[in-house]
Order: structure tokens, then C-alpha cells, then sequence
């Protein structure tokens, strides 16, 4: 999986960093001072990552919990997302993460406590909301979650904070060490899903649509708060059809009404990301036309198509049974 | 006979001698050579980036007929164990460590399109320390002192670059330089035997082009473009791109082939983007009322925002109420449901 693993002094001794190393025994381990030092240093090319992957170990800096843009999640409730990594091991076609980290490298923060204590810290600052927590903003929450060994801690952490809400994002099928925890009301997972065509065609190395399925079932079976996103929708001219199917299959398996939210967005880019995509996946013909400039300088589908396919598909979630207050619209 | 005019470009007359040796290469300024026989310009272009880069521009400006650049010559390891001396590598990626850049290692790289795993690091300075080797050894397996700008001149210029370079010492190991200059002449044979052996042999024996191989179709040079533009990036034939059932329908017509090409445009744009042509359509009818009766509509062309500007002259007071009619009688909600998504589709 990884070529070489870049490990910063600080974190060199800690079990988690140990934990890690013997899971990769034979790899080279190169000694930094910090992360930021070689991570982006250079801009490593994002289709790089099929063939050589390095992995850092390291502690975040900076602002550990961020406030999220608006729009980012359900209406009428602060939202925060930290970050505990950088990148990611599958290869999204749209991924904005091409266009945002100047390396496709993958990177593990592994100072929690620290991160944890923030989280406290801006919960605190809303004693009389729920306030809402993002994980998986720069990766994939679950995917690595078996090596990064992160999800007790902060299951552990949330626990302690009923009033506060942790959302675990991932596209991965990767359960085992969420199953080994004990659920909580105010820790979901949100899977983010796509029909299967469509997975097979733009999320490329990511589980297919039936085992991410069947990961949410076993979830759901054992009493963990599930999630959906249906982001981003891609125009196809079967999409309608496509989602129709993806729901029935969905719902043959889970009840949509256990589900808590559905988000919905449309394919969107920021101009830096579009021109990579366009760079490092040119055949894929439904990132050339009808993209538009928008509202909020976002390269995006003009406003009548997003809130046609928006319609269709928040339609086709209400046939499939969801209620309309489990709807909201991801960045619109 | 190698149809892709291509220019060599090496750091020092010795990395180069054997192909100024064994070639017909004809001076054409100061270390500036051209062989007529296999159509290669040589350039020797001195150490470090910059010299690369400024040689390599001008080379390029100068005879704008090139069309690929190959960047050979010796470069030293960065880390032994993964490479041995008089290995000939193929290299992917170029950084480049621009001294004066606090960040050190530069931002920008260049990739080829080679299929190895081996990247290299530009240094503008040379390497007179392990440990700055050591540094760089965190990027690339590899340094050298000029092909960041090549690569560079190549990207502005849209040439297509190769890099391929023979491990001569290592960083590591400052004490081989005196053992590289003895092996020079080695070397360059060594590059030559590769180049002729194996680069070679890949170079296509035409500059892949776009080919609209049907009959029956009458195209103009911005039609064409327009054609390349609706197939899959890197369709050479179009014949192979576009669908048969399609093709068969517009050729089974009567029309001009000047109409065919016409419909084979509008057919390809439309199953594309079959939404956008729709939108496009209700964009229209809405409109039309207006239109219709004189009212020049000014609106979003982006569709972000359903504002409206209408304007209109007249000299006629029939004309007035016309148009008065049809503003008063244009179906403002019909036109503000398409931003909600209202499309008949």
C-alpha cells in the first residue's frame, strides 16, 4: 500500500505510531521534523498515488476544529469539522482533495487528545444548541480507520458529550473496528452513495455499492446511527432510473425511515479542482459540458438542471419513504 | 528515419560526444547541432536550470518544427540501495530546489510520460553536503542540474519532454566526482547505444492527429475542430468514435453534405449534453412571447440567476400595444419555475 513512511519526532514513541509501524515492518521510515516540511513541499501529481503512496505520521497544527461552510450539513445547527488526516486511498474521480492538498500522499494525525480538547472546547462555546462535529473532510473517516486506530477515542470523547453530534463520513465498507464499539445516539455514520454504474465509473477503488450496503446493514443491526449522502448526483441520462434502483436496493435492506438525514448535492467544483479533474481524467465526457460559473464562483451545472435533478432525486427518496424533514440539500 | 523533429539536449560536451561522434550533426550556432539524416537537433546547453531553460526556449522559438525534447546526461543518486551506477533511468517526475526559495524544494513539477516509479529533483545549486542530499532524498531518488528547465521550456511551449539520465555517483558519496569525469566518454556511449536501442524505436512515425476518415460529410477547419471537441480527448479516427446507427441516418439523407455536417454536429453536441440542448429549448419558448413581438430579452446566460432585462423601440403605435399585450400576457412563473427545476424533460 505505502512505499515510505515519513514519521514526525514528536509522535515517533507514541503507541498509536508503534501500532502502525508493525502493521508495515519492511517499509523505510524517514524521521521529520514536522509534516509540513515535505507534505505539499513539492507538488507531487494526483494520478501519482496509483503507483507510489508515502505515509506520514504526525500531529495537526493549527486550527484543529474548523467551522464548516455554510450549507455544509442540516439547517438550524452549528457545524464544526476537524481533521485527524489528509487524503485518501481511493480515487473519486470529482474528488476535490486533487485540487486541494499539493500531494496525494496519505497523512495520520495522531494528536487526539489534542483535537478532542478543541472539540470540548467550541461545544462549550454553544451550551444551548446541538452542535454538530464533521469527521472526514480531507478523507475518508472509516477506510484506514483499522490502522489509524482513532474511532475508540473519539467515541470515547462523544460519549462524554451527549448534546454534541459526531458524523463519521466514508464511502468504505471498512466496519470491523466501528462493530467492536458500542453504539451511540449522537455518533452517525454517513455513507456516501452513488448507483452502481455510476460508482463503478466515477469512484474508482472504492467498494462497490452492494458491499457498502451491506456494511450499512450490519451498522444498522447493531444499533449505530446511519446516514445518507446522495453527493454528488452526476447527470446521466438514466440517472432517474439509476437512483430509483439504488433506493429500491437500499431499501430492500434498510428502513429508510432509520435512516437520520439524507444530504443531496450536485457535482461541483471549485475552479482549481475542475481543472484537474479535466487534466487528470480527460475521457470522462460528463465533466465537459454544461458547467457553469455559479453563485459562489463554484464550477457547477447551471441553477434549472441542479434543481431539476435535485427534485427528481428528492422525489424518488419520498416514494422510497423518507419523510421530507430527513431531506436537505448539501451546498445549495 | 525518425519523423518527429526532436532536440537532445545534454549539460556537457562529454555527456554528448558520442552522438556529435557518430552522427552526421551539423553546427547550426554555438552547441547548437542539427543531423540531417535522422532529423535530431543536439544542443549542449552548459549546468544548471537556468542555462537549460533560456537554451532550451530559444532552441525551440527558433526552430518551432520541434516537436520533443529529450533531456539526457548523467545524474546522481540520492539514495543507494534502490539505484546503481550506469543504471539508465526514465523519469516520471521533476522537482526543483530553488535556493533562494524559503519553502526549499519548488512547488511546481513537471511529469513525463514515463512509466517508471523513479522521480528527480533539479538542484540549482550543487550538492556539497550529505545532509542536503539527505533532504532531497525525501522527495526524489534522483538529482541533476538541468531538467527542471527543460521540462519547464517544454510546458510553456507545449513540446513533449522525455528525461532519461544515467546514475553517475552518488550525493552520498562526494568523493566520486573525479571517478564520473573518467567515465564520462563510457557513459555517453552508453546513452547513445540506449537512445538508438530503445527511445528510439518508441517515437511514432507521425505526430498523432485527429482524422475525420468519413465520406459523405463536408467540413470546414473550425467544423472539424468543433467535431474534435464533441469525441472523446484523444479520438484519432472518427470513424471509430461515433456511433454507426448515427452515422448511417445522417449519410442515408438527401442533404448536402455541408447539411450533414450540420446535423452530425448538432446530433453529437445533443447526445453529449442532452440536457443542456432541452434547457436550451425552454429557455426559448419561454421567451418567445417576447421575442416574438419585438422585445429584446437580455438574461443570465449561465442561468444562475432568472433576472430578466427587456428592452424594446418603436414607431408605430400599433407596436406599443403589441408589445404591451405580450409583456403583460408573459408567463412570469413559468419562466421562475425553470430556476426551481421545472423542466419538461
Amino acid at each position: 500500500m505505502f512505499d515510505r513512511i515519513f514519521i514526525e519526532q514528536e509522535v515517533k514513541d507514541l503507541p498509536a505510531t508503534e501500532k502502525i509501524l508493525r502493521t508495515f515492518p519492511d517499509l523505510p521510515i524517514t524521521e521529520i521534523d514536522q509534516v509540513d516540511k515535505v507534505f505539499g513541499q513539492v507538488k507531487k501529481p494526483y494520478l501519482q498515488k496509483r503507483e507510489t503512496l508515502n505515509l506520514f505520521l504526525g500531529k495537526k497544527r493549527g486550527q484543529l476544529v474548523k467551522e464548516a461552510p455554510e450549507a455544509y450539513g442540516a439547517a438550524g445547527a452549528p457545524h464544526y469539522y476537524f481533521v485527524h488526516a489528509y487524503n485518501c486511498i481511493y480515487e473519486c474521480q470529482y474528488c476535490y482533495l486533487q485540487g486541494y492538498f499539493h500531494s496525494p500522499d496519505i497523512v495520520l494525525f495522531l494528536n487526539h487528545a489534542e483535537i478532542a480538547e478543541e472539540i470540548h472546547r467550541v461545544a462549550d462555546q454553544h451550551p444551548d444548541q446541538t452542535v454538530w462535529f464533521h469527521a472526514g473532510e480531507f478523507s475518508d473517516s472509516l477506510a484506514l480507520s483499522h490502522l489509524s486506530g482513532e474511532l475508540d477515542f473519539y467515541f470515547d470523547c462523544f460519549k462524554k458529550r451527549p448534546t454534541a453530534k459526531l458524523e463519521l463520513r466514508t464511502k468504505s465498507a471498512n466496519i470491523r473496528e466501528l462493530l467492536k464499539l458500542e453504539p451511540a445516539p449522537n455518533i452517525i455514520t454517513s455513507f456516501s452513495l452513488s448507483p452502481d454504474k455510476a460508482s463503478k465509473h466515477f469512484d474508482l477503488k472504492t467498494p462497490p455499492l452492494k458491499a457498502r450496503l451491506a456494511a450499512m446493514k450490519a451498522l444498522s443491526d447493531a444499533g449505530h446511527p446511519l446516514a445518507i449522502h446522495l453527493d454528488p448526483i452526476i447527470y446521466q441520462p438514466n440517472f432517474i432510473e439509476a437512483y430509483d434502483q439504488m433506493l429500491s436496493q437500499l431499501t430492500n435492506q434498510i428502513d429508510l425511515n432509520r435512516i437520520q438525514y439524507i444530504s443531496l448535492g450536485v457535482v461541483r467544483f471549485t475552479k482549481d479542482v475542475y481543472r484537474e479533474v479535466r487534466n487528470n481524467y480527460p475521457q470522462t465526457s460528463e465533466f465537459r459540458g454544461n458547467f457553469k460559473t455559479s453563485f459562489d464562483g463554484k464550477v457547477r451545472y447551471d441553477r434549472p438542471t441542479r434543481m431539476y435533478i435535485l427534485n427528481q432525486v428528492k422525489a424518488l427518496c419520498s416514494k422510497y419513504g423518507a419523510s421530507e424533514d430527513q431531506i436537505y440539500l448539501c451546498m445549495e | 528515419m525518425i519523423t518527429t523533429p526532436t532536440l537532445l539536449c545534454f549539460a556537457h560536451g562529454l555527456e554528448a560526444k558520442a552522438f556529435l561522434q557518430n552522427l552526421d550533426f551539423q553546427p547550426l550556432g554555438t552547441e547548437f547541432y542539427h543531423s540531417t539524416s535522422k532529423d535530431l537537433y543536439l544542443s549542449v546547453t552548459g549546468e544548471g536550470p537556468l542555462k537549460a531553460l533560456s537554451q532550451t526556449l530559444q532552441h525551440l522559438t527558433q526552430h518551432p518544427r520541434i516537436r520533443k525534447v529529450v533531456n539526457m546526461g548523467l545524474c546522481g543518486g540520492l539514495s543507494e540501495g534502490s539505484q546503481s551506477i550506469g543504471d539508465i533511468l526514465d523519469v516520471r517526475t521533476i522537482y526543483s530546489d530553488r535556493p533562494d526559495d524559503e519553502q526549499g524544494v519548488q512547488f511546481h513539477s513537471f511529469s513525463t510520460n514515463a512509466e517508471s516509479r523513479v522521480d528527480l529533483v533539479t538542484a540549482w545549486r550543487r550538492i556539497t553536503s550529505i545532509e542536503k542530499a539527505q533532504e532531497l532524498a525525501r522527495f526524489a531518488q534522483l538529482v541533476d542540474r538541468e531538467a527542471w528547465g527543460h521540462a519547464y521550456a517544454c510546458k510553456q511551449l507545449s513540446r513533449d519532454f522525455q528525461c532519461k539520465k544515467i546514475v553517475s555517483d552518488f550525493a552520498t558519496n562526494l568523493e566520486q566526482c573525479f571517478e564520473v569525469r573518467a567515465k564520462a566518454l563510457e557513459y555517453s556511449q552508453a546513452l547513445f547505444e540506449h537512445y538508438f536501442s530503445v527511445i528510439e524505436p518508441d517515437f511514432p512515425t507521425q505526430p498523432p492527429e485527429f482524422d475525420f476518415d468519413i465520406k459523405g460529410f463536408y467540413l470546414t477547419n473550425q467544423q472539424l475542430s468543433q467535431i474534435k471537441k464533441l469525441l472523446p480527448e484523444g479520438t484519432k479516427k472518427a470513424s471509430l468514435a461515433i456511433d454507426t446507427i448515427l452515422l448511417a441516418g445522417i449519410l442515408g439523407s438527401e442533404e448536402h453534405p455541408k447539411k450533414r455536417t450540420q446535423r452530425l454536429i448538432e446530433a453529437l453536441r445533443q447526445s453529449q449534453h442532452p440536457l443542456e440542448d432541452r434547457l436550451q429549448n425552454q429557455v426559448n419558448q419561454r421567451l418567445q412571447p417576447l421575442t416574438d413581438q419585438g422585445w429584446t430579452v437580455t438574461f443570465d446566460r449561465d442561468l444562475e440567476s432568472p433576472r430578466l432585462e427587456i428592452k424594446t423601440s418603436f414607431d408605430r403605435p400599433e407596436e406599443v400595444q403589441a408589445r404591451s399585450r405580450a409583456l403583460a400576457s408573459f408567463d412570469i412563473q413559468s419562466w421562475l419555475r425553470l430556476f426551481e427545476g421545472e423542466l419538461d424533460v
